[in-house]
């Protein structure tokens, strides 16, 4: 008898906590114009409009591609020492890190290729070298924040 | 009623409840034509809905579409024994879905009487459900024009019949069983079914490979690549897809076709809408120039096979290899041709005689050099797996390296290896891109 007690007082706990199906089963989790929130419970579910999180506005690390067949390694025959500013431009073609006086010091990866609608739509890139080596082949690495 | 340009989508209304594993999120959503709402909402594009659904869901479905922005919410139908719940198990379509439609042999749907007028809406988009779309058709306004997204519940084009000379696009995709029947081997016995019906065009939907475009009067064929990133939920991306392109066909069809990809894009990268349509309208900003100039990945179904993928990896019998047979589920899901050295040329025997071992060697050694690309899963203590990683390099192969149990985290695999990464839909991307790239050097 206190056997089933407990397992009614268990039950009813679940359903007044809202832990059963509480891993985000309990209604439409995406209407728009809803802040992101996890689902109260021991489920896995998020729900919400947004998610919070604009890729245009992240921070983020780049190995740059193409170094020694850019135009600052042409020119100078070495790379921009760490510290060095840049930005980034996208020349019609593909999208490149360049140093303060617009000179390309290598590609970003296609992967990075979504940042020509962030730029299209106003946003723009500040840069630093974080790492760079001329030897054995010229590389660079950079870290970006949108201004 | 007042006769509008606006898009009017006519299929079923689902729910959708994707499961929280794989490191999924848990998400009960809206689905079946919500998904083409949702992208068409997310393009700035006015919509109304026709649709089958349970009784119990009519509410709620009118509400939610509501906002997003749907003008006009006709109930066709009613669909009894059954819930239209679907369980959803892998979103990332890396193979196969693992879709459940909860009861559906015991589903049915009963058309309203008296059935609501459609005569309104001028262009029509069709996701056929396990209704009848000829018990419609004089429903429709006789100047209605129609496109037809083919990718389910149709075993055949013979029911679109009485569509002919009304249709502007029809629209099919790689992972439907319609295009299994028709395309699988030679995409000619496809366009030969589809031209009886004479649409404008034939959109097919290659899934990572990008889409082919055929413009059925010219006999242009367009490549429409596709830009792979991480996918997040590839649940009704191509429903997005296809709705977003008819919706802006009054462009032409290659910028509509742009516009649509564009936005499944998006669409596979996120489920929270308000991030989707704020995405969507940037990528609009961009010309048609910028994206054909940004590119990204063409691989068509049938390109697949002409390049061979060597297997590397412990693909014995008497090993525990779950992340090497989902590896290859997924590339044979996916149509590519994987050459398995340990089924073609046999498990060696334990302890084998130095003459097997000598043989087994040379054979897979031959079967490396006649492949063109390397998919590595080394799992465990598997030296051989590393050997063939090395040789590849070495003949300057491709090599992508799927490391699921992160065991071969060095610095020669790595740099070594085209792509290498713990994760199979990042790898899955890197094969496509790899084969794409092959296939372009052989032009």
């Amino acid at each position: 008898m206190e056997e089933d007690t407990n397992a009614f007082y268990k039950a009813n706990r679940y359903h007044m906590e809202g832990v059963m199906g509480s891993s985000g089963s309990g209604r439409f989790s995406d209407y728009p114009g809803t802040k992101a929130k996890e689902v109260v419970g021991d489920g896995a579910g998020v729900e919400g409009g947004t998610s919070g999180v604009d890729k245009c506005s992240q921070a983020f690390h780049v190995l740059l591609e193409d170094v020694g067949n850019s135009q600052f390694y042409s020119q100078f025959g070495t790379v921009p020492s760490p510290g060095t500013q840049l930005g980034i431009n996208f020349d019609g073609r593909r999208v490149f890190a360049v140093d303060t006086n617009g000179v390309k010091v290598g590609a970003l990866p296609t992967n990075c290729n979504y940042l020509v609608a962030c730029m299209e739509d106003g946003v723009t890139y500040v840069g630093v070298v974080s790492s760079s080596a001329t030897l054995p082949v010229p590389t660079l690495e950079a870290d970006f924040a949108p201004q | 009623m007042a006769i509008t340009e606006r898009v009017l989508v006519v299929g079923e209304l689902v729910v959708d409840y994707t499961l929280g594993r794989n490191g999924a999120m848990c998400k009960l959503r809206l689905g079946g034509v919500a998904h083409a709402a949702r992208g068409l909402w997310a393009a700035g594009v006015e919509y109304s809905v026709a649709v089958f659904c349970p009784q119990y869901l009519v509410g709620e479905a009118t509400q939610y579409l509501a906002k997003l922005g749907c003008c006009e919410f006709i109930w066709l139908g009613d669909v009894v024994g059954a819930p239209n719940v679907i369980v959803i198990g892998d979103v990332t379509e890396v193979a196969h879905q693992g879709y459940e439609d909860l009861m559906r042999e015991t589903k049915s749907l009963n058309l309203r009487d008296p059935l609501p007028s459609l005569d309104a809406y001028l262009k029509v988009v069709v996701f056929p459900g396990r209704f009848n779309i000829n018990a419609l058709v004089h429903a429709f306004s006789k100047d209605a024009r129609f496109s037809f997204d083919v990718a389910y519940d149709l075993d055949d084009l013979s029911s679109l019949e009485a569509f002919r000379g009304r249709l502007q696009a029809v629209i099919i995709s790689t992972s439907s069983s319609l295009f299994m029947k028709l395309g699988h081997e030679d995409v000619d016995g496809l366009l030969a079914a589809v031209r009886s019906l004479s649409p404008e065009v034939l959109l097919l939907k290659e899934n990572r490979g990008g889409s082919r475009l055929f413009e059925l009067c010219s006999g242009n064929v367009l490549e429409i690549p596709a830009t792979l990133g991480r996918t997040v939920n590839s649940v009704g991306v191509g429903d997005v897809y296809s709705s977003v392109m008819v919706a802006h066909s009054q462009k032409g069809w290659v910028e509509a076709a742009w516009r649509g990809c564009q936005a499944a894009t998006i669409y596979s990268q996120s489920t929270f809408p308000d991030d989707i349509k704020r995405d969507v309208q940037r990528g609009l900003l961009l010309s048609i120039d910028t994206l054909q100039v940004l590119g990204g990945t063409s691989l068509s179904w049938h390109e697949r096979q002409k390049h061979s993928i060597y297997l590397a990896g412990p693909d014995f019998s008497y090993v525990e290899k779950r992340e090497l047979d989902q590896a290859v589920e997924s590339l044979t899901y996916h149509n590519f041709r994987v050459r398995r050295p340990i089924l073609e040329n046999g498990e060696l025997e334990r302890p084998a005689t130095e003459s097997a071992l000598r043989r087994t060697f040379h054979l897979d050694c031959q079967l490396l050099r006649d492949c063109d690309v390397v998919f590595a899963i080394p799992l465990g203590r598997d030296p051989g797996t590393l050997v063939e990683i090395g040789m590849a390099i070495e003949m300057g192969k491709k090599v992508v390296t799927y490391d699921p149990r992160r065991e071969n985290e060095n610095t020669m695999v790595m740099v070594g290896s085209s792509v290498y990464s713990h994760d199979l839909d990042t790898c899955l991307n890197g094969t496509f891109n790899v084969v794409a790239e092959l296939g372009r050097k052989n032009l």
